[in-house]
């Protein structure tokens, strides 16, 4: 048990998954419109990217955290989201070969930016053991919406970032989190997002399939995903 | 009471690998494969000359074939073949 889990019980962690360089802009833009939306309706939050990955390099696996709390965040001094409750992959080929899953909490929700079948995809996610503590997955076709990817080096090692915060694929993404896990309603996370016409089209095309021990629910989706209860 | 040059291990504390890193995995980041036409191949060697991570093999019988444990995907091989048999394809096309 690392020490967030042990102090702050109530913290819901999110880590995002991403490309070096290429998408790293617009997957710290997820994690800072998640923690923004959540700071403002109320809640204590925090955002920031892993510090082992940087420098990130092209192409590269690297990582942003955000957490959300109703509590007063006690975890200063742990860097990484050991047990995330939620994973956001924002490309799809990083399915393979990393182990994304890896420290998952029962009932994760995983959330993936692709084109692709989920049913596909979900015989490449590993370690396969975690494949248990997943409740659902959501696909979304991020790319599709036109909303373009920024490339900067802006807010990468703690330098300020003076760009804006959700003008790319990163809101339509951050729109499918939000409705996928519940966290942040829609009208918080079109207040502080740049693109507010992605935001809305990743809220309304996310596409979740529940999960049950490792295998794809067969009973056809729910009306709403907030409402899958955990096995 | 000093060590004769010879005595210091080599890359002092870091092993050296004579053949693969296996702490330094690098085919995870890549999205696009490279896959050689046996057909079209002249076997010219110019993809082995350019690869920057040695992943690209050759032997008389195979030909050319790849590393896929350490290939990034960079794409030089492909941009360098002067007969167009490399081709890049979506890694998720493939099962393993």
């Amino acid at each position: 048990m690392t020490l967030a889990v042990a102090i702050d019980a109530k913290m819901r962690e999110i880590t995002v998954w991403t490309r070096g360089v290429t998408l790293a802009k617009e997957a710290r833009d997820v994690a800072t419109l998640m923690a923004k939306a959540g700071g403002s309706e109320g809640l204590y939050v925090q955002s920031f990217d892993n510090y082992v990955d940087l420098p990130d390099r092209i192409g590269v696996a690297c990582r942003s955290y955000a957490r959300l709390s109703p509590e007063p965040i006690e975890t200063y001094y742990e860097y990484e989201n050991y047990h995330p409750d939620v994973v956001v992959i924002c490309e799809d080929t990083m399915v393979k070969g990393i182990d994304v899953l890896a420290g998952i909490k029962p009932g994760t929700v995983v959330i993936i930016n692709t084109a692709r079948d989920p049913q596909k995809l979900l015989q490449y996610l590993s370690p396969k053991d975690k494949l248990q503590n997943v409740k659902a997955i959501a696909t979304i076709d991020a790319n599709a919406f036109g909303a373009g990817i920024l490339l900067t080096f802006d807010g990468t090692e703690g330098s300020g970032d003076d760009t804006t915060i959700g003008a790319g694929v990163g809101a339509a993404i951050a729109g499918a989190v939000a409705k996928a896990t519940g966290y942040v309603k829609l009208d918080s996370l079109v207040r502080v997002a740049v693109n507010k016409d992605a935001v809305k089209k990743g809220w309304d095309k996310v596409v979740v399939l529940p999960i049950c021990g490792g295998e794809a629910f067969s009973c056809g989706l729910p009306e709403n995903p907030q409402e899958i209860k955990w096995k | 009471m000093s060590k004769v040059y010879k005595q210091v291990p080599f890359a002092a504390i870091v092993k050296c690998p004579t053949k693969n890193n296996q702490s330094m995995v690098t085919g995870n980041w890549r999205y696009l494969r490279p896959v050689v036409d046996k057909a079209t191949c002249t076997e010219c060697k110019l993809c082995w000359i350019s690869c920057p991570d040695a992943t690209v093999d050759y032997s008389k019988d195979n030909g050319i074939s790849f590393n896929l444990e350490f290939c990034k995907g960079c794409g030089i091989c492909s941009n360098v073949c002067p007969v167009g048999a490399i081709s890049r394809v979506p890694e998720l096309d493939f099962d393993d």
